[in-house]
């Protein structure tokens, strides 16, 4: 027992702490004028390590397959496709899969390019399409940060996990006396 | 490896795990003796944990699971010690699905089973007559029972794929990649482990006493 004790003690002094996921992130940009969807993503597990060569798979609303690709040495993929709502797949040999949705609608914002030039003024609407492109461009890095943050297995979450694991069998100790008195 | 998400096992093999999850579980709370269960909490609590230290080998990456050492201590109460393991595992990171729960607790439990049946009876014989067993004894045991843990978890992963319209060659080659290292460590870290409780604590392994 002290030997096991060792070990539960030991791991939480282990500075890699992964959840043992395969995860897909991805987040998209207009581009050719809002024609088409520029999509950057990552195949990885969570808690950071890349995963090189593996198959993906995008699929429309209608769950057609409509593009195959595979990630590069870093996990890395990008593709371009009309704009439209997407899901990612991502499937290993063994058993791992998952998926992540790209929503056209909050990403893209068609920009009114064609600024009439007898007007040097722009109008409401074309300013807060700018500002809105400019930011969707802005919050991107940001975005995948945040992701990153939520993928830390978290030591709150890993003690109070084996406080519930001690708390079940701790009930049903408590169950087994209530029958056996 | 071990954990398969949600979406890619077929119906009647999630009907399958959750029946047989089910019974061995059920079982397995009835075998487990009061004197056992802080013991089987301890070890619920090593297998929560050591799923969560991962080491990238190859395409994919893996982890110690200790169903071999779980079956070896606590016999079948290493079922519902599993099973609640893999439930927090669940609740708390995501880990698998509730679905393919069964599945799940049936592909990490069957070989502790197993192990349980076949191999712990063997390391109770040499200490029930009342001697320190050699180390060698204990190392083989430990190593057996470390190899086999994986080996059958890892032939129930793929039958579980197999069997649900998963390509059997290049499944076969990811999984011979990662889990043949794997069964290695898990082979050495189970012995080593074995080796000191025999030696230091032998009464870890035998509080059940009738």
């Amino acid at each position: 027992m002290p030997k096991v004790l060792f070990v539960v003690i030991f791991s939480f002094f282990c500075t890699q702490v992964n959840a043992h996921l395969l995860k897909v992130f991805a987040y998209s940009q207009p581009v050719n004028s809002a024609d088409d969807l520029l999509v950057k993503g990552k195949v990885y597990f969570a808690g950071g390590e890349r995963l090189g060569s593996a198959p993906i798979d995008i699929l429309t609303t209608q769950g057609n397959s409509i593009k195959q690709l595979m990630t590069d040495n870093q996990g890395n993929f990008t593709f371009t496709l009309p704009v439209a709502d997407y899901t990612i797949i991502v499937k290993t040999n063994d058993g791992h899969r998952a998926t992540w949705a790209i929503k056209s609608a909050t990403t893209t914002i068609k920009p009114i390019l064609n600024i009439p030039a007898q007007d040097e003024l722009i109008s409401h609407r074309q300013m807060s399409d700018m500002f809105a492109l400019q930011l969707a461009a802005q919050i991107a890095p940001l975005s995948e940060q945040i992701n990153d943050l939520q993928d830390k297995a978290k030591y709150q979450d890993i003690i109070g996990a084996i406080g519930y694991i001690f708390g079940a069998f701790g009930l049903f100790t408590w169950f087994r006396q209530r029958k056996t008195s | 490896m071990a954990h398969i998400p949600e979406g890619v096992v077929s119906t009647p093999i999630l009907i399958l795990g959750i029946i047989g999850a089910g019974l061995a579980v059920s079982y397995g709370l009835k075998k487990l003796d009061n004197d056992k269960i802080p013991q089987a909490a301890m070890l619920s609590a090593v297998f929560f944990i050591a799923s969560l230290i991962t080491f990238p080998v190859g395409p994919s990456s893996i982890h110690l699971l200790f169903n071999g050492l779980m079956g070896l201590m606590l016999g079948w109460a290493a079922v519902p010690a599993i099973f609640i393991a893999l439930v927090l595992q669940l609740m708390f990171f995501g880990y698998g699905g509730l679905l393919v729960l069964g599945v799940n607790t049936f592909n990490m439990a069957f070989p502790a089973i197993v192990i349980a049946i076949f191999l712990r009876p063997f390391l109770l014989q040499q200490l029930a007559q009342n001697r320190i067993p050699s180390r060698r004894f204990a190392i083989t045991i430990g190593a057996a029972a470390g190899s086999i843990g994986i080996i059958l978890t890892t032939l129930l992963l793929s039958a579980s794929l197999v069997f649900s319209g998963q390509e059997f060659a290049p499944m076969l080659n990811v999984i011979l990649a990662t889990n043949v290292p794997l069964m290695i460590i898990e082979a050495v870290v189970t012995a080593f482990i074995v080796s000191f409780l025999v030696r230091t604590s032998p009464s870890t392994f035998n509080v059940v006493t009738n």
